[in-house]
């Protein structure tokens, strides 16, 4: 509950959470390596029977829509936008015109958000925080920087509950949130003097409980989660690397000859986003029209 | 005031992954003047069910009626803040909520929201924390100078300072010592019947469910249970183990009583006093008869 983490039972889960993080390093690369909107979609097609894979999809897609966000505001406001177009390509409502080289520009970017989101995504809904932080320690990064990391993550999640009961608890008492700037600004107070104490009384907490079990002792730790890097991860490990070979091989001796990126493609793609994003409008105000039927009966 | 429920849900986070229904189709009705009990297993719902009284979430199907005031998901309730004005809540660990620098300053926030005048929440004040049983000189105190109970009674004093109809209290005695416990919760039955409040209590001790209140509900993973009279509902042991509740410790001894010597002795929530004095009948009373 307090991270995105989603127990279940796949490959990409038993994967070592050090292979994982090697994959997010390979696919942000490859992101970049690959500037070009149609290797990238089709890196990004490649990726999702992984997400399959790792049983994940319903969350994934719910988490990717807000990425789909942006990647429609890049993919509509370059496209017809910057100036860096000159060939234009189709015309929309007269006069906005969407231009060949912005729409290459905006496709690369909302593209590279999607695949990098998508391997963020699996990685931390596949990854058990504290295997992340027992992986950490094996690249001999210090215990203590890899917990510092590892409470971080948990203490955030904490952190906005408590925000949540606090700020419930002033607005039972009718904290104004409305009024002049000054008003408002006062009105911090309530709400962050408790959340300081209160942050502040469980970190101290912490303290005491990590003293008493014998944290800042020198030497060697063992972890309670094992990971072990197995035969999977060098397969997985194998298969990165071979991809990336031939990525850089594209990139060096092929590009020249290759135009995958056609005005057809940019549109459909562009077409693409808007549809989905068309859908989830749809959705949202049905949910919101069935609220009112609901109401009114 | 009246409070209804009308098959209430309510989803946490709805439409992200960590989609939650912690409430559904829970329906029932309060009548204006009540001692309710809200009892339940941990996570079954209680607390978000409270939130719904004051407004601080809105029903995500159904709708909640707090007197005059309607709270659906549908529409903005008008006039949320007088509603909250009408509806105190005590929350869970309400110490927590402090942040003035004098307890007098503490207590009179809620009432200061509400435009009260300076005079009246200076009254108001003083009457409040009499309620909780501190002394008067405390309120030039900070407040995180207190012990921790002293705070709870602070926050307690701070929402009974703004004169709700509704008393809304989540667990308000959790974490204090005993005799603090039977202080407080004595406290608000005094404020009940005084003030003609309509009293909404979520509490783990089934004592205290028996002893104050006279409806009670019980949750289970979000669904209505059980509802009815306390002597009704708190009587009956293998519906009550189903969700991890245990009777009443009275009931259990009254049960074990009836096990022993053949006769029942029922419960019209007698003092102890006068339920040793019936047992003796009963055991006399048995005597002689054998
Ligand atoms: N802010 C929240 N976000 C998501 N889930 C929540 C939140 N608050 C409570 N829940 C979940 O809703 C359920 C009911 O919680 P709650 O009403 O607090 O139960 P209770 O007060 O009976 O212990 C629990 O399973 C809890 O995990
Ligand atoms: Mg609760």
């Amino acid at each position: 509950m307090n991270s995105l983490y989603m127990p279940k039972d796949s490959l990409i889960h038993s994967l070592d959470p050090r292979t994982k993080m090697l994959f997010v390093v390979f696919v942000v690369a490859s992101s970049f390596i690959l500037n070009d909107p149609a290797l990238q979609l089709v890196f990004l097609v490649a990726l999702f029977p992984l997400v399959v894979m790792a049983k994940v999809v319903k969350p994934y897609l719910i988490s990717i829509q807000f990425l789909l966000l942006f990647a429609v505001l890049i993919m509509t406001v370059h496209g017809i936008y910057n100036p860096i177009g000159v060939t234009p390509v189709f015309e929309i409502f007269g006069g906005l015109t969407f231009k060949y080289e912005s729409m290459v520009y905006a496709s690369v970017m909302s593209f590279r958000i999607l695949v990098i989101g998508t391997a963020a995504v699996l990685f931390v809904m596949t990854t058990h925080p504290s295997d992340m932080a027992s992986a950490l320690v094996k690249w001999k990064v210090p215990h203590s920087f890899a917990f510092i990391l590892l409470s971080t993550f948990q203490i955030i999640p904490i952190i906005a509950r408590e925000a949540k009961i606090v700020m419930e608890a002033q607005q039972a008492r009718c904290l104004d949130v409305k009024g002049s700037l000054i008003q408002r600004v006062k009105n911090l107070v309530p709400m962050f003097a408790p959340l300081f104490i209160i942050t502040f009384m469980k970190v101290h907490q912490l303290s005491y409980v990590l003293e008493c079990r014998a944290f800042s002792r020198k030497g060697e730790k063992t972890s309670l989660r094992e990971t072990k890097i197995g035969s999977l991860d060098y397969t997985f490990l194998l298969g990165m690397l071979g991809v990336l070979a031939f990525e850089i091989y594209l990139k060096l001796f092929m590009m020249g000859s290759l135009h995958l990126t056609t005005d057809a493609l940019l549109t459909y793609s562009l077409f693409g986003t808007w549809i989905v994003f068309g859908f989830m409008i749809i959705k949202f105000v049905v949910k919101q029209f069935q609220g009112k039927i609901g109401g009114a009966n | 005031m009246d409070i209804t429920f009308k098959d209430v849900s309510y989803i946490y986070q709805a439409n992200t992954p960590f989609e939650h229904r912690a409430l559904s189709g829970v329906s029932f009705h309060i009548p204006s003047g009540s001692f309710v009990a809200v009892i339940g297993h941990t996570g079954s719902g209680k607390s978000t069910l409270l939130q719904h009284l004051n407004g601080l979430l809105r029903p995500t199907e159904g709708k909640v009626m707090i007197g005059d005031y309607q709270i659906s998901a549908a529409e903005k309730t008008k006039d949320i803040k007088s509603l909250r004005e009408k509806v105190g809540v005590v929350f869970q660990y309400p110490e927590h909520q402090l942040f003035e620098e004098t307890v007098a300053k503490d207590i009179g926030f809620g009432p200061l929201n509400f435009n009260v005048e300076p005079k009246e929440i200076e009254r108001r004040t003083g009457q409040a924390i009499k309620a909780v049983g501190l002394p008067e000189d405390l309120l030039q105190r900070s407040p995180f100078d207190l012990s921790g109970g002293q705070m709870r009674r602070v926050a307690i004093a701070g929402v009974l300072a703004m004169n709700p109809e509704v008393l809304v209290l989540d667990e308000p005695t959790a974490g204090l010592d005993p005799s603090g416990q039977r202080e407080i919760m004595d406290m608000f039955s005094r404020q009940h019947k005084n003030n003609n409040l309509t009293t909404v209590l979520v509490t783990h001790s089934m004592e205290d469910a028996l002893r104050y209140a006279d409806h009670i509900i019980i949750m289970k993973d979000g669904e209505k249970y059980m509802e009815g009279a306390p002597l009704e509902v708190l009587v009956n042991k293998e519906e009550l183990q189903r969700v991890q509740l245990d009777l009443p410790e009275v009931i259990q001894f009254l049960h074990q009583a009836e096990k022993q010597f053949g006769k029942a002795i029922p419960y019209r929530k007698q003092g102890i006093a006068q339920l040793a004095k019936e047992l003796t009948a009963v055991v006399k009373g048995g005597e002689s008869h054998g």
